[in-house]
């Protein structure tokens, strides 16, 4: 068992890290049992499929194991873990990666993501086919509809996706982001609302295009 | 023009950081310009659409995640330089649990790939001696070594049915002719 349960700390991650720094194995296993649904969720949600979101989980923390003897407390555990997150999705490699796993252009209101091979996505027609079969009508439109989000969040240019990942699903602060990524706060404002336009553009075609009934909206405070 | 003053306020209007007075312009314009009132409740919407990210994503089986550390762990200690992907050594080292536990749509991953070369280069003498002669005798294919060969490729085939890691098709149907006859 590890000697640090993090419960009696604020950073419980800084405390798993400080105590695997003192050798406790045990503690690392507990970080990645508390951290590695997140982490295989943003990777999941930056377009990679179940299977590569977590190798890449994997890779990330092999990183943090490979980390123990340099780490310093010195920031939030989870600004050290983002920031080695945002260093994988720089990775062209790993980039690469992503981009032939996210299922492009599947399903109706195709949306052209960029960089893809046209291999649309990771599994086979048949076997997505299948998979949509088995599915009920309204959860196979969701699960469509998320493909599509998925595919537009996926096409964003670093650092703006991390940035939007962070700010959206991890509730990280502007100031938080800031320093993930190594930018000024007016920086990281625009870098969001860049991602925001960017997906905004990609998923036009699903959001609407009445004027009319957008004005009312507005008035009515959507 | 009002439309360029909007598009100036609206990542802070977005944001909720604008000053009173200048979200009450912003929304009052947006009443009355209908392409700046699209471009709002676009924006706003796809913040909602975002949030069906947020479904469908299932917490990580906690064997898995057992995994992922004990193969860090394993790791951890190794060059950098490695490949990142290969997890082949905590495999063969007896670290990782066996790659039989795993669900078949894990053979695309790094670790399959690595297994399956393994086996691969395993069987590869077994493989040349086959193919160079390719008229083997029936003591041949009654050997252990043919049968474990014949298993392995057929199910090599079989995890590998998309044809990424080698197309088998061939040699598969070679021998199941020659274990018919």
């Amino acid at each position: 068992m590890p000697q640090a349960t993090g419960d009696d700390c604020a950073d419980p991650g800084q405390a798993w890290m400080l105590a695997f720094q003192r050798g406790d194995d045990a503690a690392f296993t507990v970080l990645v049992r508390h951290y590695g649904s997140r982490v295989i969720a943003f990777f999941r949600r930056a377009g990679a499929d179940p299977s590569a979101a977590e190798d890449l989980a994997q890779e990330a923390f092999l990183r943090v194991a490979r980390a123990r003897d340099r780490y310093e407390p010195t920031a939030k555990f989870t600004t050290w873990l983002h920031r080695i997150l945002y260093r994988i999705a720089l990775n062209d490699a790993t980039r690469n990666r992503w981009r032939r796993s996210i299922g492009i252009g599947a399903g109706r209101g195709e949306i052209d993501a960029g960089g893809s091979d046209g291999s649309g996505g990771s599994r086979d027609l048949p076997e997505r086919v299948a998979a949509a079969d088995s599915l009920p009508v309204h959860e196979l439109a969701q699960a469509e509809l998320r493909e599509q989000v998925r595919s537009a969040v996926a096409a964003l240019p670093e650092p703006q996706r991390t940035a939007l990942l962070l700010h959206r699903f991890e509730e990280r602060s502007c100031e938080e982001i800031a320093e993930t990524l190594g930018l000024t706060v007016p920086a990281v404002k625009s870098l969001l609302f860049r991602a925001r336009d960017n997906v905004r553009r990609r998923l036009a075609p699903l959001l609407g295009d009445d004027a009319g009934g957008d004005r009312d909206e507005v008035r009515h405070g959507l | 023009m009002d439309c360029d003053r909007f598009r100036e306020l609206l990542p802070g209007l977005l944001a909720q950081e604008l000053a009173a007075d200048a979200a009450a312009f912003a929304e009052r314009h947006a009443r009355g310009c209908g392409a700046c009132a699209r471009e709002l409740v676009q924006h706003r919407r796809t913040w909602q659409l975002l949030g069906v990210l947020d479904d469908g994503e299932a917490a990580a089986a906690p064997v898995r995640l057992e995994q992922i550390a004990v193969v860090a762990l394993a790791r951890a200690g190794e060059p950098e330089g490695a490949d990142r992907d290969d997890t082949a050594p905590a495999v063969a080292a007896g670290r990782v649990a066996s790659i039989e536990l795993l669900p078949r749509s894990r053979w695309r991953s790094p670790w399959a790939r690595a297994a399956a070369a393994a086996l691969l280069v395993a069987s590869t003498a077994f493989v040349t001696r086959w193919w160079v002669t390719r008229v083997p005798t029936p003591a041949f294919l009654g050997e252990p070594e043919f049968i474990t060969h014949f298993e392995l490729l057929r199910d090599l085939g079989e995890l590998d049915r998309g044809g990424v890691l080698i197309d088998l098709d061939d040699e598969l149907t070679a021998l199941d002719a020659l274990r018919g006859a």
